[in-house]
């Protein structure tokens, strides 16, 4: 199975492409920091240790 | 401490960057909910500070392991020269905020926003850009 998925297409592409790689990279670590930091600003102020004076439904809208 | 756990919080600080500047952008732009600027930036530029020392720490660190590798690096050169784009605009925000959701300040927003990310994306080319 491993085989046969590197053999596919898109798996040759992604390693043979010399800029395919590198921008996967980037958006994934781009986007996992999205991710991360925006449920960060959610997550503090509803553990109540930040933006107190600011309603959980106008962050969350 | 090993570059993989440097790398580790090296991301985590991006993240720390990464919310923040996405919130002041936000605001920039006039997204529902997302307040004034002014307030965006009280806000969050405390945060975005603190994930940028954590990114210099552990930056400067890698750079200190093996210095060949960034230092003469083109794509570090560039991640450099973006970084500082950014902040002097964030201090320009800083010091006159424009009226949100202007034409003017959603280009300015989505610029700032995507200078952020173009700095992640030349930090990741350091690995790909390097003489090795």
């Amino acid at each position: 199975m491993l085989l046969w998925l590197s053999t596919t297409p898109f798996s040759v592409f992604m390693q043979s492409d010399p800029w395919a790689f590198p921008v996967a990279e980037s958006v994934h670590v781009a986007a996992l920091a999205l991710t991360v930091g925006t449920v960060a600003i959610v997550d503090l102020r509803l553990l109540g240790w930040a933006a107190l004076d600011r309603p959980v439904d106008e962050l969350c809208a | 401490m090993t570059v993989e756990a440097l790398q580790t919080l090296h991301i985590l600080g991006i993240a720390a960057v990464l919310g923040p500047a996405l919130m002041i952008s936000r605001s920039l732009w006039g997204a529902r909910g997302a307040g004034t600027v002014q307030a965006s930036l009280r806000r969050y530029v405390p945060a975005l500070w603190a994930g940028l020392a954590v990114l210099a720490a552990t930056g400067a660190s890698m750079i200190v392991a093996d210095p060949a590798r960034e230092l003469g690096n083109p794509a570090f050169r560039v991640k450099l020269v973006l970084l500082a784009a950014a902040l002097v605009f964030l201090e320009a925000l800083r010091r006159a905020p424009p009226r949100s959701a202007s034409l003017k300040s959603r280009a300015l927003a989505a610029a700032s926003f995507a200078l952020w990310l173009a700095i992640v994306a030349a930090g990741r080319w350091i690995a790909y850009s390097g003489a090795g």
